[in-house]
């Protein structure tokens, strides 16, 4: 399996076993020990999950600092993405005219 | 908080077993004749918005036949009450009153109470608020025990001290004992009935219903059909809706977001603002305002909320076209931990800023490992094309300067935009 996929509350967090492998910092079981609730561990140089996925769901506080350290320190295997609730829709919709330069 | 119409808190009223005016709400005058013409009687027609003082307003007109309900409702529906627009109508029959009562359940907040307080008042109908204010031997009230059951027997004995007829003491009772069983049934924050009447041929009525729902109790109540709890005077834009779905159903920490402006065009001066703390955020938005900057929204992300809320809050400030900065305004020593915020705007901004060269963020955060904080927004917003600046705890009281520092930053941004560059 080169993609673990877990569910939180509002998103999902993928951890891509291929990027991962070769990482030593670990830096997001690392991070989750000191932001969030301790959900990682490293088993076979890998990172997992310390209890069931469901437990995982509950327990997780959505800080993704997982994510930032990962890709600050990590070999950015791990993603997080985030239900917004048809935020996305709704700014492809209004076609939003970012503020440039010049205009 | 979410308000219910009168004809819901009616609705819900007459199912806990209280006597309520008999007539249906409509939303065109056909049908308004209709339920008049099948009233067959005199009727009252009101406007279903959701504010007081609707009858001085002009919301509320008595009809005596069918066809005049008709015409009134025509007039009142599209009308705009206290700036909410009629959108319904409430076609009842009118009623003959001998007396006005006022009986009301509200959520007292106080460290002393921190639940439902019963009140009742022999004087009710308009201007209720003075009466409690002047004459306060006119307005009884008791604390409801909510982990015991209110008992018929309570709120006699509470009425029993004021001057009502005997025979209206039973009657009375079990109404505003039926009033409290919608309050707690339905957890709003507060229910009345102003007026309670009493009419000539001796009934008790609830003439009248206002209910406050707990904003955090909507979910368990999906048949109240409230899509939008927010109180905010309007109705909500498609960005607020969204909004609200980022809280719907998750209480962890606050994400509030409203807009405060629209359709304003590029290069206007208008800024996202994001603030941190009921009163510290409403102290930066002064800020601000004192400094010439308008402010396109004002969010608010505080007691504690996931990164990943903060991080939709920013996403969502972002969604307003136009604006020409943003600025995250914590003025207070907050005692939830800073670093979830600096993980969300990092990752947000990270999204955002690389399309916006120059584009101004000021960022005022401090409380709760702060200076981890700003570890983690330096190292996290380095090399992005933005002007960005971020203060920590010791502009806490010094919040001016930061707000000058945003103004100075947007017009340098509004003028490069104006020159081309």
């Amino acid at each position: 399996m080169a993609v673990y996929e877990f569910p939180f509350q509002t998103g999902k967090i993928a951890l891509d076993y291929d990027k991962c492998q070769g990482c030593r910092s670990y830096a997001c079981v690392k991070a989750c020990s000191l932001f969030g609730r301790n959900l990682f561990r490293i088993q076979d140089g890998k990172s997992v999950l310390v209890s069931a996925p469901e437990e995982a769901k509950r327990l997780c506080i959505e800080c993704l600092a997982c994510e930032f350290y990962c890709r600050e320190f990590g070999n950015k295997g791990l993603g997080i993405t985030l239900d917004m609730f048809g935020l996305s829709e709704y700014r492809r919709k209004t076609r939003q005219r970012q503020p440039k330069r010049g205009e | 908080m979410p308000k219910l119409y009168e004809y819901q808190g009616k609705k819900l009223l007459r199912d806990a077993g209280v006597r309520v005016p008999e007539g249906a709400v409509v939303s065109s005058p056909a049908e308004a004749r209709v339920v008049a013409d099948k009233l067959g009687k005199p009727a009252v027609i009101k406007s279903q918005v959701g504010a007081t003082g609707r009858f001085k307003a002009g919301g509320i007109k008595f009809t005596s036949k069918a066809n005049e309900a008709e015409t009134v409702a025509q007039e009142l529906l599209g009308k705009e009450i206290k700036g909410l627009k009629v959108e319904k109508v409430l076609v009842e029959e009118k009623l003959a009153i001998e007396e006005e009562f006022y009986a009301g359940v509200i959520i007292n907040d106080s460290c002393k109470v921190k639940g439902p307080v019963l009140m009742f008042s022999p004087q009710g109908g308009v201007d209720i608020e003075e009466v409690a204010a002047k004459s306060h031997e006119k307005v009884v009230s008791m604390n409801v025990d909510v982990l015991k059951v209110l008992k018929t027997e309570e709120v006699r004995k509470l009425l029993s001290g004021m001057d009502i007829a005997p025979s209206l003491i039973d009657p009375l009772s079990q109404t505003v004992h039926g009033l409290y069983k919608v309050f707690k049934e339905y957890d709003a924050r507060s229910a009345e009935i102003n007026p309670l009447v009493l009419t000539t041929d001796g009934k008790i009525y609830a003439a009248d219903c206002r209910m406050v729902i707990d904003e955090a109790s909507v979910f368990r109540h999906p048949e109240l059909e409230i899509d939008y709890p927010r109180d905010i005077g309007r109705a909500p834009t498609e960005l607020e809706r969204l909004a609200w779905k980022v809280e719907e159903k998750d209480y962890r920490g606050v994400g509030y977001f409203v807009q405060m402006a629209q359709d304003f065009g590029p290069v206007e001066g208008y800024v996202g603002f994001h603030g941190i703390g009921g009163g510290g955020a409403m102290v930066g938005a002064d800020a601000l305002i004192r400094h010439g900057l308008k402010i396109a929204n004002y969010a608010d992300t505080s007691g504690n909320p996931t990164a990943s809320k903060v991080y939709r809050v920013v996403k969502l400030i972002f969604s307003q076209p136009n604006i020409d900065g943003y600025t995250l305004m914590g003025p207070v020593i907050a005692n939830q931990e800073q670093w979830h915020h600096a993980h969300a705007l990092v990752r947000a901004l990270r999204e955002e800023l690389p399309s916006r060269p120059n584009f101004p963020v000021v960022i005022l955060i401090a409380g709760n490992k702060d200076r981890e904080s700003m570890e983690v927004l330096k190292e996290g917003l380095k090399g992005l094309p933005a002007k960005i600046e971020i203060f920590g705890r010791d502009y806490v009281d010094n919040v001016d300067s930061v707000a000058e520092r945003m103004k100075e930053l947007v017009e340098e941004y509004r003028n490069s935009a104006k020159e081309g560059k």
